[in-house]
């Protein structure tokens, strides 16, 4: 199936079909699926900040977790307490209309390594 | 690792008078060098570094708080100065809202465990709304590190 072409992420000509997990309850869409962090350093601020930029655009809940461990997609300060490392597996979850929609971008977000963000800091080895 | 195990005591500012993000960084900054904890040379190029990381987005995380950071050849253990703003200080943070609390780390770069568990720890602690609450109260160097001690021991609910 093809997916279309999502407004204000330009770059992404298409997304690859999204195998996530599909529920709905109550009139409430659930997407999810499992990402792995495959960032050298982890996910640090600027991947967070990232991540929290593209779940804001949401208005539904988004969700990372870590094991026990779950963090609001939409504030960076959550998300950096997960201390996700390199090769550590997450579940994205939202809940709401466009769950899917989201849930795709933050998982093309890992799948592409964070390659925007992710070229400018390795210039800069910033973190 | 605790929050104790890399804020380095001399490096806490209780109240910390920026007119800006960069004065803010620098007093920080100079702070570590006073201590022992950078050296003298290597200040500049420490401040320079922050300033440049603050480009690629700003550090402010929202509620009042600050993670200013860098990797810096220049360390070989990660190293923090705390700071308290009581005006507060604009960060261009992403609420909008002026910082009160910073947090400014420098890791060595070839330890990148280290630098992502620091600011898993300070996030952490952060969330916390009592430890947000009591740190903006502090009077003192001793207040802050006290604080320090006690959400490294889980004792602030």
């Amino acid at each position: 199936m093809e997916r279309p072409l999502i407004a204000g992420n330009a770059p992404v000509a298409r997304l690859a079909p999204c195998p996530a997990v599909k529920e709905t309850m109550d009139a409430k869409s659930i997407c999810r699926q499992t990402v792995t962090v495959n960032l050298k350093d982890g996910l640090h601020m600027v991947p967070c900040s990232a991540i929290a930029r593209t779940a804001a655009e949401f208005a539904g809940e988004v969700r990372l977790i870590a094991g026990a461990k779950q963090a609001d997609a939409k504030s960076v300060m959550d998300l950096m307490s997960l201390g996700a490392d390199h090769g550590q597996e997450l579940t994205v979850e939202a809940i709401g209309q466009d769950a899917e929609e989201v849930v795709a971008r933050l998982v093309h977000l890992f799948q592409t390594n964070f390659a925007n963000v992710s070229e400018q800091e390795a210039r800069d080895e910033q973190g | 690792m605790k929050l104790t195990d890399f804020v380095v005591p001399d490096a806490i500012l209780a109240d910390l008078k920026a007119e800006n993000k960069e004065t803010a960084i620098r007093e920080m900054v100079a702070a570590l060098k006073r201590c022992g904890a950078i050296r003298e040379e290597d200040e500049e190029s420490i401040v320079e570094a922050i300033m440049k990381r603050e480009q690629l987005g700003s550090t402010g995380i929202g509620n009042g708080v600050a993670v200013p950071h860098t990797k810096h050849p220049s360390v070989d253990r990660l190293v923090c100065a705390v700071a308290l703003v009581k005006d507060g200080v604009d960060f261009s943070a992403l609420d909008n809202e002026p910082v009160h609390i910073l947090f400014l780390l420098i890791s060595p770069p070839d330890r990148p465990g280290d630098h992502l568990r620091g600011l898993e720890n300070i996030s952490r602690h952060l969330k916390n709304q009592n430890f947000v609450k009591f740190f903006r109260q502090a009077k003192s160097k001793d207040d802050i590190l006290e604080l320090l001690h006690e959400a490294d021991n889980n004792q602030l609910g």
